[in-house]
């Protein structure tokens, strides 16, 4: 016989698996969550990693808006060496039909330069350089976020892409030989229509493809955000 | 994030499913951590709170996707890991006044048959309440939620709360005993 005598007590180790358990939840300071999740990982054994192998978040969390002005869209050369990362031998090819951008925009000391576009109307690369100002370096490897990012095409059939949340990572060179980076470079790799919300909508190809080796497939850790974002890093 | 991919996170990624499921669930487990453990210190309830989610990264493989949402998992988790904490520190905050939590007879859950038994026939006979009183009860002595609270929630008052936790509890005590629970 136990000593059992609290009705509370009776529902120790019960599950009300198909229950609707309706709960008022706690609002929690950003501190407080990381306080938590560090405790956590901690007791786990575990830290926090990523594909890249994060150290710190830069604190960016900026809105970002770029109009975007050209008049020969893809018809410009540039930028060979970036795109010979992404297309290898082909570049020969492709390198007459990139677009030189060259526009940009700061937020919290950090510079988002829209360097090269290549693509159709299907996929576009877009090549980003990130600039801390007054020289400073990014760290080994950094995690930047913007709260909002927004391209506006103006004379390209008037896209606009608009993203909710987009996350980068400065990951270091390995062939370089500085230790630390003023300007990364990166490709973001974008399937229209797939990823991003448009205006006007172009038809959605059915056969839009993008490189598989170059492509990283990463997912915010915003539960109000799940979308998937196609990038890579150089 | 939904269930599939957090639970698959957390079985092959650890790190990144302890992370998102921190992102995704904390404000849920802090509300029952704070209703057992109290308020008082801001330490014990994000350690209790992290025990929480280390729990859940343990237990993962126990989860049956079939039965139920990940969310009941987690408070399930949440209540005996709260509740441990509780029973550790010896805690002054009462999260049900005694006369309201009292059975008045005892019940087998320690024998293992006995408790197996037990726990079917206290879960049955709780799905057997009728409309409010479940709900009413399920908060009350599940979630540990307060009468004002419930009344709030239910757009009840809190006198009519009490009367139907009354009521529920004298019928729960009756099914328990007409269902065969084991003294």
């Amino acid at each position: 016989m136990s000593e059992m005598k609290k009705i509370h007590g009776l529902l120790d180790d019960i599950v009300m698996e198909d229950e609707n358990l309706d709960i008022v939840e706690t609002n929690l300071s950003k501190e407080e969550k990381n306080r938590i999740m560090e405790m956590t990982l901690n007791k786990a054994g575990l830290k926090r990693k990523s594909l890249f192998g994060r150290k710190s978040i830069l604190p960016l969390a900026a809105a970002m808006t770029l109009v975007l002005s050209f008049a020969a869209v893809f018809a410009q050369g540039g930028l060979s060496n970036i795109y010979y990362k992404l297309f290898g031998d082909s570049t020969r090819y492709v390198t007459e039909m990139g677009t030189v951008i060259d526009e940009s925009s700061s937020t919290n000391g950090i510079t988002l330069n829209v360097a090269s576009m290549l693509g159709d109307e299907n996929t576009f690369y877009i090549i980003f350089e990130l600039i801390k100002e007054n020289g400073e370096s990014f760290e080994n490897s950094d995690y930047i976020y913007f709260d909002k990012l927004y391209l506006e095409l103006n004379s390209s059939g008037g896209y606009t892409l608009h993203s909710g949340r987009v996350l980068m990572i400065v990951s270091m060179v390995s062939s370089m030989e500085a230790p630390s980076l003023s300007m990364v470079t990166a490709i973001f790799t974008v399937i229209v229509a797939k990823i991003f919300a448009l205006t006007p909508l172009p038809k959605p190809s059915d056969i839009t493809t993008i490189i598989p080796s170059s492509v990283y497939t990463y997912s915010t850790l915003s539960p109000h955000s799940s979308s998937e974002y196609l990038f890579m890093l150089l | 994030m939904n269930d599939i991919k957090l639970v698959y996170l957390l079985k092959n990624y650890p790190s990144k499913g302890l992370e998102a499921a921190v992102q995704q669930y904390t404000g849920l487990v802090k509300t029952i951590v704070v209703r057992v453990i109290g308020y008082d210190n801001q330490q014990d309830i994000e350690e209790t709170v992290s025990d929480v989610f280390v729990e859940l990264w343990k237990s993962i493989d126990n989860f049956d996707p079939e039965k139920g949402q990940l969310k009941n998992y987690i408070i399930s988790i949440a209540r005996f890991v709260s509740l441990n904490t509780y029973n550790r520190k010896i805690l002054k905050h009462e999260m049900i006044p005694l006369e309201e939590d009292e059975l008045e007879f005892d019940v087998d859950l320690e024998n293992e048959v006995s408790k197996s038994i037990n726990k079917e026939i206290i879960k049955e006979t709780i799905k057997s309440l009728p409309h409010p009183d479940k709900d009413i009860f399920i908060r009350r002595y599940y979630l540990f939620e307060s009468i004002k609270e419930i009344a709030q929630n239910l757009d009840l008052t809190p006198k009519s709360v009490e009367n139907k936790l009354y009521r529920g509890k004298e019928k729960l005590k009756a099914a328990l005993i007409k269902n065969g629970i084991i003294l």
